[in-house]
């Protein structure tokens, strides 16, 4: 079906567009309504004037380059409406061809940009305000997109993890940012292997992120996969830095641990009273063999001056210790060799007491990242513990304390120390963690399985405690890990 | 007059081994255990003329053992000397004697001696309840 010339004239008159026709003097001799209505009725007008407002041609004049070259053009140019409203407009140039192949005439067909000007002017506001507002959280904010590569990276990013955003921008990818056991999930939801809906997010409470240095940042962190139309188009993670709470953490721990030697002395002062008493006791009785040259009186007392004596001076150095104690000091070492060592400290006297001491290391136990001097102050006071509830057990002669080290399957490391000594009954149990030593039995040396507590609580570990009375007792400590060394972390290897 | 005998109760072994010494030295005569449990037991077979009784012991703490010997009309005569290591004022926000004497429903102890020991001190307590006994009431 052809259109008729009429056809023609209402698609002239009504298309969404504004239409002059020119002359070769850039004069209009036709226009469509909607031209009419917008820039005003100025057939007979030279179109930089009616659009522009302008005494003279365009500078660069696109219609001049219609009737020079034969071709259509299109430019986006900036005009006037009759108002004196500004106006943007794509215009499209075609030349008129006579039947001799002149160019007696160049149409112009205009797009009205006002619209998408505006739009495109709130995107932008938008996108500076949003953009204003991921460079100022305080959280670090870290976005990839589809191909992992990162898109985002904010001041505070930058702040926490010591990257510039211009080095880490459309280069790196997320393994380096995301926490280890979240990479390969996010990976795998970027290449649209999606378990299922809703879109995948993870948080956890304490994660772990590498510093361009190497360091290991704890961090609390939150991810999650972005998607737009059913596709994954990228991924974020939101992250606050742990170490200002960590450092209070520690504040508080050794506040808690300041307190406690406060109260410890008040509770000492039983202990250290019946020292003191035995001490006086030891003392009359050396008194009384010298005055009546009663040598076994001598001796007898001579035995108790010695035993409170000791007494005492644990008891002291383990207070003194215990409040001189630093914060925990975190390094990679090998449990295994730790525990060899506190053993070997204990084989002459368990020698000379006719105790076995045995040690059976985990073979796949590998390198832990622990407090080394705190878990050897456990495994000493463990031991020394076990060693007594054997000495003190009259009723078998045939001893054994095995010391034992473990990975588990969750990767947390665990020591282990039993005895069959002489156990405990279940009141002592209950309490043994909380008392601030041994009331009785042991004689009350020292503040024991307490000070092994707090060191365990502050590696974020747990004790647990079997015993039965007269068969023995077994100790197990357990601290939680990471599964190993990350490869963006420095000096993870460990010392051998 | 048969010398009158003491039981000593109290779980650290030197104290008792000093207390021994220090009362067989004035003439008394000893007897020993060393918890609640074996006290009771001493105290019912030996029947002593006066119980030294430390208070913080397993198995059956002084208290306890003080309590029970006051509700026994049998037992309730004996006087006791508590010897131990508890007292104000290092043991905060603990009304010791309330504690013991349950607000006054069970009669205080003849004497109460904090550790470390003052000999002279114990020894004269000691003397004292003894010399009150022979003394008839007024």
């Amino acid at each position: 079906m052809e259109l008729s010339r009429e056809d023609y004239q209402i698609l002239f008159e009504n298309v969404p567009a504004f239409i002059s026709v020119v002359d070769q003097n850039y004069v209009i001799v036709q226009a469509n309504q909607n031209f009419k209505n917008t820039f005003g009725p100025e057939v007979g007008v030279p179109c930089y004037q009616a659009y522009k407002g302008l005494p003279e041609k365009c500078p660069q004049c696109l219609v001049e380059k219609t009737f020079l070259e034969g071709k259509p053009q299109v430019h986006e140019e900036y005009g006037r409406t009759r108002e004196g409203e500004a106006i943007p407009y794509l215009v499209y140039t075609a030349p008129v061809f006579d039947p001799k192949g002149q160019i007696p005439y160049v149409i112009e067909m205009s797009v009205d940009l006002r619209e998408k000007k505006r739009l495109e002017g709130e995107l932008r506001a938008s996108q500076e305000f949003l953009n204003n507002l991921i460079e100022n959280s305080i959280d670090g904010i870290i976005a990839v997109n589809a191909s992992g590569r990162v898109i985002v990276f904010n001041r505070a990013a930058e702040e926490i993890l010591g990257y510039r955003a211009s080095e880490v921008l459309g280069g790196e990818k997320l393994e380096k940012f995301f926490p280890r056991n979240f990479s390969p999930k996010i990976a795998a939801a970027l290449k649209g292997k999606v378990e299922k809906s809703p879109p995948l997010t993870m948080i956890s409470q304490e994660a772990y992120l590498y510093s361009k240095s190497g360091t290991r940042i704890p961090v609390r962190f939150s991810a999650k996969i972005l998607m737009r139309v059913q596709q994954p188009e990228g991924a974020v993670g939101f992250f606050q830095d742990l170490r200002p709470l960590k450092i209070l953490e520690r504040e508080k721990l050794r506040a808690e641990r300041l307190a406690a030697v406060g109260q410890t002395v008040a509770g000492l002062a039983h202990g250290v009273k019946n020292m003191i008493t035995g001490l006086e006791g030891g003392v009359f009785a050396v008194q009384k063999g010298l005055g009546g040259q009663d040598p076994h009186l001598l001796q007898q007392g001579l035995g108790m001056i010695q035993k409170n004596v000791e007494k005492i001076s644990t008891l002291v150095k383990d207070l003194l210790n215990y409040s001189r104690q630093q914060a925990p000091e975190l390094q990679w070492m090998n449990p295994n060799d730790l525990a060899e060592e506190v053993c070997g400290l204990f084989q002459e006297k368990a020698r000379q007491a006719h105790i076995q001491l045995l040690l059976k290391a985990d073979p796949h136990m590998g390198t832990a990242y622990l407090d080394a001097r705190g878990i050897e102050t456990c495994l000493t006071n463990l031991l020394s513990n076990a060693l007594d509830a054997c000495l003190l057990d009259r009723r078998k002669s045939d001893h054994q304390v095995r010391v034992g080290t473990q990975r588990n399957e969750d990767h947390s490391v665990s020591f282990e120390v039993e005895d069959n000594g002489i156990g405990m009954p279940g009141e002592i149990r209950k309490n043994l963690l909380t008392a601030f030593f041994s009331t009785k039995g042991k004689g009350g040396t020292g503040l024991g399985l307490f000070v092994t507590h707090k060191i365990v609580q502050e590696l974020g570990g747990s004790i647990h405690v079997e015993s039965q009375p007269q068969q023995g007792s077994r100790i197990r400590i357990t601290i939680p890990q990471e599964e190993s060394p990350s490869p963006f972390e420095k000096n993870a290897s460990a010392e051998n | 007059m048969d010398p009158k005998k003491i039981l000593v109760i109290d779980d650290e072994p030197d104290v008792v081994t000093y207390l021994t010494m220090l009362l067989e030295e004035q003439g008394y005569e000893t007897c020993s255990a060393k918890n609640g449990i074996e006290g009771m037991g001493k105290i019912r077979a030996e029947r002593p003329d006066l119980v030294c009784l430390d208070l913080l012991m397993p198995e059956k703490t002084g208290v306890k053992l003080y309590h029970e010997m006051r509700k026994d009309p049998d037992l309730k005569k004996i006087p006791v000397v508590m010897i131990t290591a508890f007292g104000p004022p290092l043991q905060p926000g603990i009304d010791f004697k309330r504690f013991i004497h349950q607000r006054s429903m069970i009669s205080p102890p003849e004497g109460y001696i904090e550790k470390p020991i003052d000999r002279e001190i114990l020894v004269k307590t000691i003397a004292e309840i003894f010399e009150r006994q022979e003394r008839p009431v007024t």
